[in-house]
């Protein structure tokens, strides 16, 4: 009964308090600060909750500047899909030119860190909007990644080399050398496949996986040495009815394998390439 | 009075710290953010002498020693020719450390018999991470 008096009590203190004062909501733009606060303080997903609530609210006026942001809370979060559908609106309902344009880059980046780099080369070889000097750099930038990630790497370099700030020869000449067949098109998969069906193990060692290609030589050679032994021994039809399954499965898998493992090596190589071009170009963006 | 003064101030720090938690220090800027864009994630490799670490008699740790040689050296060049999730050379040494090493062996190759092409018929659902049925250790 005390308890319930107490209750009743505190409820109309509060009630009294909230009649006292001033209430208040608060306005989009307080919100909108609110978000660029988190954003600036690298708070992605509330800034994005925040974003959100002025994206629902506020008028046709604002939409463009609302998703632009909204896209880079999503793009700050790694949800590229999102961030790529507020930049293709932002871009739309933009009315400035050079801020369409950064929304474009934005968008085609957006779909570069989703791999749909069609896509991605679609969006660019569609924009015909003006750029800025700077922005264009980017664009041959990003354009040459759309190449890269579509492995047409005399184009990626032709637009890497656009990129450049500073296009002298030392520059150039450093693109060039990161272009090399040994730095983006060694070890071949294909290569390395046709390789172990020849030799077990000899692809995987062309790859440069040493050890598996020695434990699948050795596999293969045990059981070749097997069916061999017991071909001479009783019967070659039942020497193949015996071993065939095996050898069958030791010998496919190993050459599958030198295919993958090259293709995993050179995926490798690729991306410490585009590493070191990055970090080459962008330094001087 | 005191009790309900802690609570309110322990969910007010909670709130803080999770909001802190969430904070980045990178910031958005999307060329830098390309950098990593071709980069290999490295699949989740097995320890398979997790079963010769964590036998308790010798025998386990024979079978443990047969299941690491063996996913090492035979099962590494193999064609990927099992129908089930865990393969069965693993549900194998998860039934002996879970049944041990007699119920274990005889769960094993009962799973290895039924390990077939006509093992749809077994009602199993279908893994959509690697496409293959699901049987674990029961």
């Amino acid at each position: 009964m005390r308890l319930k008096a107490r209750s009743s009590l505190l409820l109309g203190l509060v009630f009294s308090l909230c009649l006292g004062l001033r209430l208040q909501g608060q306005t989009l733009a307080q919100t909108e600060a609110i978000a660029d606060k988190f954003m600036e303080d690298g708070n992605f997903y509330a800034a994005a909750k925040f974003y959100s609530r002025v994206y629902f609210f506020s008028d046709k006026s604002s939409l463009g500047r609302i998703n632009g942001k909204l896209g880079k809370a999503y793009f700050g979060k790694r949800d590229f899909k999102r961030a790529y559908q507020h930049f293709d609106n932002a871009q739309k309902l933009e009315q400035n030119d050079t801020v369409r344009a950064e929304w474009f880059l934005r968008k085609t980046a957006a779909l570069i860190l989703q791999q749909k780099f069609k896509l991605a080369l679609l969006e660019m070889l569609n924009y015909h909007g003006p750029l800025t000097e700077d922005q264009q750099k980017k664009y041959f930038f990003l354009k040459g990644t759309i190449y890269f990630g579509e492995e047409k790497f005399d184009l990626a370099k032709q637009n890497f080399i656009k990129a450049l700030s500073n296009k002298d020869s030392a520059s150039v000449a450093r693109i060039d050398s990161l272009f090399q067949r040994k730095n983006i098109l060694r070890p071949n998969p294909k290569t390395a496949k046709w390789l172990s069906i020849i030799m077990p193990g000899l692809g995987q060692m062309y790859a440069g996986d040493v050890k598996n290609g020695l434990n699948s030589f050795a596999l293969n050679i045990s059981l070749f040495y097997l069916f061999a032994r017991d071909a001479i021994k009783f019967s070659f039809f039942e020497s193949f009815i015996v071993f065939y399954p095996w050898i069958q499965r030791y010998y496919q898998g190993g050459f599958e394998r030198a295919e993958k493992i090259a293709r995993k090596k050179l995926r490798q190589k690729r991306a410490k390439v585009y590493r070191e071009i990055h970090q080459f170009i962008t330094n001087k963006l | 009075m005191n009790k309900v003064t802690t609570s309110i101030t322990t969910f007010l720090l909670l709130i803080t710290l999770i909001g802190n938690a969430q904070q980045s220090n990178t910031r958005p800027d999307y060329m830098t953010s390309l950098r990593n864009v071709f980069d290999v994630s490295e699949a989740h490799e097995h320890d398979f002498s997790k079963p010769l670490k964590h036998a308790d008699n010798e025998l386990k740790f024979l079978f443990g020693l047969l299941y690491w040689s063996y996913k090492n050296f035979i099962s590494s060049q193999d064609i990927d020719s099992c129908v089930f999730t865990p393969s069965c050379s693993t549900y194998m040494i998860q039934s002996i450390q879970q049944h041990g090493v007699f119920i274990g062996y005889l769960d094993g190759m009962d799973r290895l018999m039924r390990c077939s092409p006509f093992a749809a018929q077994g009602g199993y659902s279908i893994n959509p991470k690697v496409m293959k049925y699901e049987d674990p250790v029961e």
